[in-house]
């Protein structure tokens, strides 16, 4: 089947029906393969320490003190690749020297909040306030009309604001599971009726809708019939889905399994925007052993991302934002824990972002210096918000303009030219 | 626009009732009676809205001060309120004219201007109004309501007790339960429906109904509740640990298993205390207006310990099962509203202080989104007021209706602890009441209690309750005001607004002459056209358009389908280790379209492909893992299969029809239609030829195709639906007339049907 001609029928199943909102098809023809950029954002949920990896502030002296930042590394060992530095533990060492030529680190962003929902909204729609959609789905909204998985979230921020249905996606079984239904299991070969019999339910089905619609005549029930019927007329997006998917590589780690699924979904055309998160990072107390291992494990992540985009060939479309609710204090509690601090940092690469580059600063205390919005250079009047990487984020992807973003214009007023040099 | 026509009941009202001026003026060109209510919602509310009255005239608006002050039609029981605002004003009159005609004409003074011409149409509107208000005009008991549902083609109270049993219970009626409802009709159906929520399977459907609004469940399993108990309040939380503070997770040593659970009863009974209260009121009958006044919680002997209660009797002591009415020292109880759990999940901060939560309370207990008040863009470069919350309009249409309802809460904490501000209240802020009345500086300490009974007094309040049960049964959302009177549907929803709307009034009213008891509100709700309605006698499409809100159409939830698929096959589809598929979260929970009450708050209702996907697996499975083993069961014992064997083929072997067997397995396919889809279809019915030739057509297929085998494989039944392992000659395990698979196909079908899935 042709590309059109698949997403047509998936068009049509009535996943378009699919969000609760009821939105209007934004354009007529926007039932194509969506093949543009591809924006994959990571949430580290609960709040995670940017001290601790890429904004790096260690001991001081020859053993860590209680008046020190971080304990579990020196001042003296923090690392630097191109114009990118790290904290010399954690996975994202790693990363910064695969990666550096990529990455565009922005510190001492202002989160202006210490809850975490507030936090995740900021960081995740570009305003403090409620009732803004998540990026993706604000893309979603633009892009996505028409295509079943547009906009995939695995938690974070991923409110819509009636913008933009959102699909959940997890456990890779059981979308194989329902990919094949009528396989027993789905690495076997037995089958619970055969092809011809399954194909007989089915066509019986669509025949009986057709029957109970042509009877029905309250307008609620004949649409509600319809509905069903357009989305067992499409062809099976999953089986698409999984076609695309290794399935015999499944990656370990949650973090890594949303992105393959996500990926996939990108790559058989059905997905505009993903918001994958892994949480773990409010680490109120003994903080060193936990939330350590967790930047490891999110770290290693987010490399698998950048892998697996250029395993799948599509490396060119892709772009990662990284971003947590907010930072951490400085120094540590009496459990040896790190409280809430507005001041966090947000990490992009891919399509569009110029890498190599760090833009804004923070003292030792993890406050922030401000930048000069027209240089970069740290030191000037202006605060750099999460609204300033939306906006830059609204512009690379062309929805600045869009109807829907327009009608969630962000808290900050001045443009800052954060992605390109 | 189908409009009432004029009945004997008009000229009775006018001619006897109410005098010559209104009977006049009750019709209109078109001999339609209009009474005062739907006068003033068609004809004077659009001139209010083309005036742009509500702009100012509102309770943040530039007319704040004046006596004026209109609801926005986005407030719960908009008509009502502002009809009377209405009246009042236009008793003031000056040489006998009513200022509800000087003012907005400009005749005195307005800081609005001329607003409405004198000799305009509007005015002729406004000046009929202030006349019904003096001459009031009904129209007898015939109304736009009974005429709206001419027509309709409800439920038979057998279809109805199906329903209802399902949706409150996720079981089948009983033979006896439908044989009752159906010789007794709907007054049997009432009777059904009392014995139905004494059942301790409908609290379990109540307490979801309720936490789709509430939220709680997202701190059920692990610590996730008792986490958020602020220790310096609650030192007793983890009452169940051992004193290991370096290991706090460390169950090791004496009484593990005791402890373990204690801990998992303590969590969840401290998250679900308010659902809990939900099932306590309506189990018991109590006033369901202590949702928001009981000057109590409820605990089990866990949580009364995690919160410090003593002095409770229990019959267990060790059974979680068992709650009761318990009060914290040193907490002012009010309802829901002063739960930890419930103010955690609606957080404050020190910069929103309390108007999230204010917001909350405006939504659950008056039915009110705050957030509509101002749905209008917001000018943020307007906004450069000294206080813009009090002093900018753009700001003060939501915060004059918030803010002091926040200070009514102003003793709560972030964490959800009675910790009243030592600087008192903020003075920058409105002061702390509710409506128009303020709270005295002398009864701050009980603030929540005093704005419990403010609210659940208000009329709003018993809406509030109608509208969440209606959202719960049948996943629909009531009615919004039309906005848009430039719509080709305005007048259709002008109209199903306002019959949805008198209609949930008179449920209200009906609640609170129960004694706010709730079950009145699902009873009612059950019995009216918005949850039996099926069909139309008409196929005109103008008609049809009139009913567009009526029928449900509602898929499943993940819940509910669950709760059928285990009434309808007799087994829950789950896993290996019986975890079910519908219910997980890793699995179909929220591809399904349900929620977590955490992330995911809103169910999906209308499927996709993928839901489609999980609809034929579950068919699949459940066909496969029920099917032989209703074959072990004696034909009276069984769920599908009460006229057939395994061996009743339609034709023999040399290809000839058996007259027998065709009718039996006929009749049992009538049966199935019955017991899986709800639906009476009289024999000859095309739905039953279908369904029979699907399983002829697959039996032909099956018994022609060589080395298919006789065996069922995976889908044999060794065991009975309770797992139990069955003897040898008990068990079905092969199918060598193929007729086993055929039905296999045909209950696929029936499971995976819009009837079933659907409801």
């Amino acid at each position: 089947m042709k590309r059109r001609d698949f997403i047509k029928l998936a068009g049509a199943s009535g996943l378009a029906l699919a969000s609760p909102l009821a939105l209007p098809a934004k354009k007529a023809d926007a039932q194509e393969l969506y093949e543009g950029l591809f924006v994959i954002s990571v949430g580290l949920s609960g709040g995670a320490d940017p001290t601790s990896f890429c904004d790096p502030k260690g001991y001081l002296g020859a053993e860590p003190g209680p008046s020190d930042m971080n304990q579990s590394f020196a001042a003296a060992d923090i690392g630097q690749v191109g114009n990118i530095r790290f904290a010399p533990v954690t996975y994202y060492q790693t990363f910064v020297e695969k990666h550096y030529e990529k990455m565009l680190v922005i510190n001492g962003i202002n989160a202006q909040t210490n809850g975490h929902d507030s936090g995740r909204r900021h960081t995740g729609s570009g305003k403090l306030d409620e009732g803004f959609p998540a990026f993706g789905a604000l893309m979603a909204a633009e892009y996505g009309q028409g295509l079943p998985m547009a906009f995939i979230t695995n938690g974070f921020y991923d409110d819509t604001a009636g913008t933009a249905p959102r699909t959940r996606v997890g456990n890779i079984n059981a979308f194989r599971r329902i990919a094949d239904y009528n396989r027993i299991n789905p690495d076997g070969d037995q089958l619970f009726h055969t092809e011809a019999t399954m194909a007989r339910i089915e066509e019986a089905q669509r025949s009986r809708l057709d029957a109970l619609k042509g009877v029905q005549r309250l307008p609620k029930l004949e649409r509600s019939i319809g509905t069903l019927h357009l989305a067992r007329s499409s062809e099976n997006i999953l089986a698409r889905l999984l076609d695309v998917l290794d399935q015999d590589n499944t990656p370990q780690g949650n973090l890594q399994r949303q992105a393959q699924l996500a990926i996939a979904a990108y790559k058989a055309g059905a997905c505009v925007s993903a918001t994958l998160s892994i949480g773990g990072f409010d680490t109120h107390g003994n903080h060193d052993n936990s939330h350590l291992p967790r930047l490891t494990q999110a770290w290693e992540g987010i490399d698998y991302i950048v892998e697996e985009a250029e395993r799948q060939g599509v490396a060119d479309k892709v772009v990662i934002v990284v971003g947590s609710d907010f930072g951490r204090t400085p120094r540590y509690n009496d459990g040896n824990g790190k409280d809430h601090w507005s001041i966090t940092s947000m990490i992009m690469l891919g399509a569009g972002i110029s890498g190599n580059r760090t833009i804004g600063e923070t003292d030792y205390e993890h406050r922030t210096l401000g930048v000069n919005p027209s240089t970069l250079q740290p030191g000037g009047d202006a605060q750099i918000y999460p609204g300033h990487v939306h906006w830059e984020l609204r512009r690379l992807v062309g929805i600045e303009s869009s109807e829907q973003a327009l009608r969630f214009p962000l808290g900050v007023d001045q443009y800052i030219k954060l992605f390109q040099t | 626009m189908r409009a009432l026509k004029p009945g004997w009941w008009v000229l009775a009202v006018c001619g006897l009732a109410i005098g010559t001026s209104a009977c006049k003026n009750a019709e209109t060109d078109d001999g339609i009676c209009l009474d005062d209510r739907t006068f003033f919602q068609q004809k004077v509310w659009d001139v209010v809205e083309r005036g742009n009255c509500t702009e100012c005239h509102n309770q943040g608006g530039s007319a704040r001060t004046s006596k004026f002050i209109l609801e926005p039609d986005t407030v719960t029981g908009f008509i009502d309120s502002n009809m009377d605002r209405m009246r009042d004003i236009a008793a003031f009159e000056r040489d006998g004219v009513s200022v509800l005609l000087l003012k907005p004409s400009a005749q005195v003074q307005h800081d609005g201007g001329m607003l409405i011409a004198k000799e305009s149409e509007d005015y002729a509107v406004l000046e009929e109004m202030v006349d019904r208000f003096r001459t009031p005009v009904t129209c007898g008991e015939a109304s736009t309501t009974q005429e709206h549902f001419d027509g309709v083609v409800l439920m038979t109270p057998e279809e109805t007790l199906r329903k209802a049993t399902l949706n409150l219970t996720g079981r089948l009626p009983t033979a006896a339960e439908e044989f009752r409802v159906a010789t007794g009709g709907v007054e049997a159906l009432d009777v059904e429906l009392d014995r139905i929520m004494l059942e301790d399977r409908f609290y379990n459907r109540l307490e979801q109904i309720w936490n789709d609004q509430f939220l709680l469940r997202r701190y059920v399993g692990d610590d996730n509740a008792v986490d958020l108990l602020d220790e310096d309040f609650y030192p007793q939380a983890r009452w169940y640990m051992p004193g290991n503070d370096d290991n706090p997770r460390d169950f090791s040593g004496e009484n593990q298993e005791f402890l373990e659970g204690a801990r998992m009863y303590t969590n969840d009974a401290v998250a679900l205390a308010s659902l809990k209260l939900v099932s306590h009121l309506v189990r018991s009958d109590e006033d369901f207006r202590q949702i928001a006044t009981a000057d109590y919680m409820m605990v089990n002997p866990y949580s009364a310990r995690a919160y410090g209660i003593t002095g409770l009797q229990w019959q267990d002591p060790l059974n979680p099962e068992e709650w009761q009415k318990g009060q914290i020292s040193n907490h002012i109880h009010a309802g829901v509203m002063t739960d930890p759990m419930w103010l955690n999940r609606f957080p404050t901060t020190d910069t929103n202080r309390n108007r999230h939560r204010a917001r909350m309370v405006y939504w659950f207990f008056l039915g009110t989104d705050v957030l509509k008040l101002a749905e209008r863009p917001v000018d943020v470069a307007s906004i450069n007021d000294h206080n813009p919350t009090v002093n900018n309009p753009n700001c003060s249409v939501c915060h004059a209706t918030i803010d002091p309802v926040a200070g009514m809460l102003q003793n709560w904490d972030e964490s959800g602890n009675y910790n009243p501000l030592e600087e008192g209240w903020y003075q920058e802020m409105p002061e702390p009441g509710f409506g128009n009345w303020s709270m005295p500086y002398a009864s701050r300490a009980t603030g929540a209690q005093i704005l419990g009974a403010q609210i659940s007094g208000d009329r709003r309040f018993a809406t509030a309750m109608v509208h969440h049960v209606y959202r719960g049964l049948t996943g629909q959302h009531p009615l919004a005001f039309p906005s848009d009177p430039t719509s080709e549907e305005f007048q259709n929803k002008l109209i199903q607004y306002e019959v949805q709307d008198r209609q949930f009034d008179k449920i209200a009213q009906h609640f609170i002459d129960t004694g706010y008891n709730l079950k009145a509100v699902f009873k009612e709700l059950i019995k009216s056209p918005y949850f039996r309605a099926k069909d139309h006698t008409s196929e005109d499409p103008g008609v049809l358009a009139e009913v567009a809100e009526l029928g449900q159409g509602r898929m499943l939830t993940p819940e509910l389908l669950d709760a059928k698929v285990t009434a309808v096959t007799g087994m829950r589809w789950a896993d290996n280790e019986g975890r079910p598929y519908l219910l997980r979260e890793n699995e179909y929970l929220i591809l399904y379209g349900g929620i977590d009450s955490d992330d995911v708050t809103v169910r999906i209702d209308e499927p996709n492909g993928i839901m489609s996907g999980i609809q034929y697996r579950m068919a699949n499975e459940m066909a496969c893992s029920t099917v032989a083993r209703d074959f072990t069961q004696v034909p009276e014992k069984r769920r599908y299969f009460p006229f057939v064997e395994p061996q009743f083929v339609p034709r023999d072997a040399s290809g000839f029809d058996v007259a027998e067997a065709q009718a039996a397995i006929k009749k049992n396919i009538q049966y199935l239609h019955w017991h899986v889809l709800g639906e009476r279809l009289e024999p000859g019915d095309p739905q039953l030829d279908a369904t029979y030739n699907l399983f002829l057509q697959t039996w032909e297929e099956l018994r022609t195709t060589a080395d298919l085998g006789e065996g069922l494989g995976p889908c044999r039944a060794e065991s009975d639906f309770n797992g139990i392992e069955l003897p040898e000659e008990a068990r079905v395990t092969e199918d060598p007339a193929f007729a086993i698979r055929s039905w296999m196909a045909v209950t696929t079908y029936l499971l995976s049907d819009y009837k079933f899935l659907y409801e």
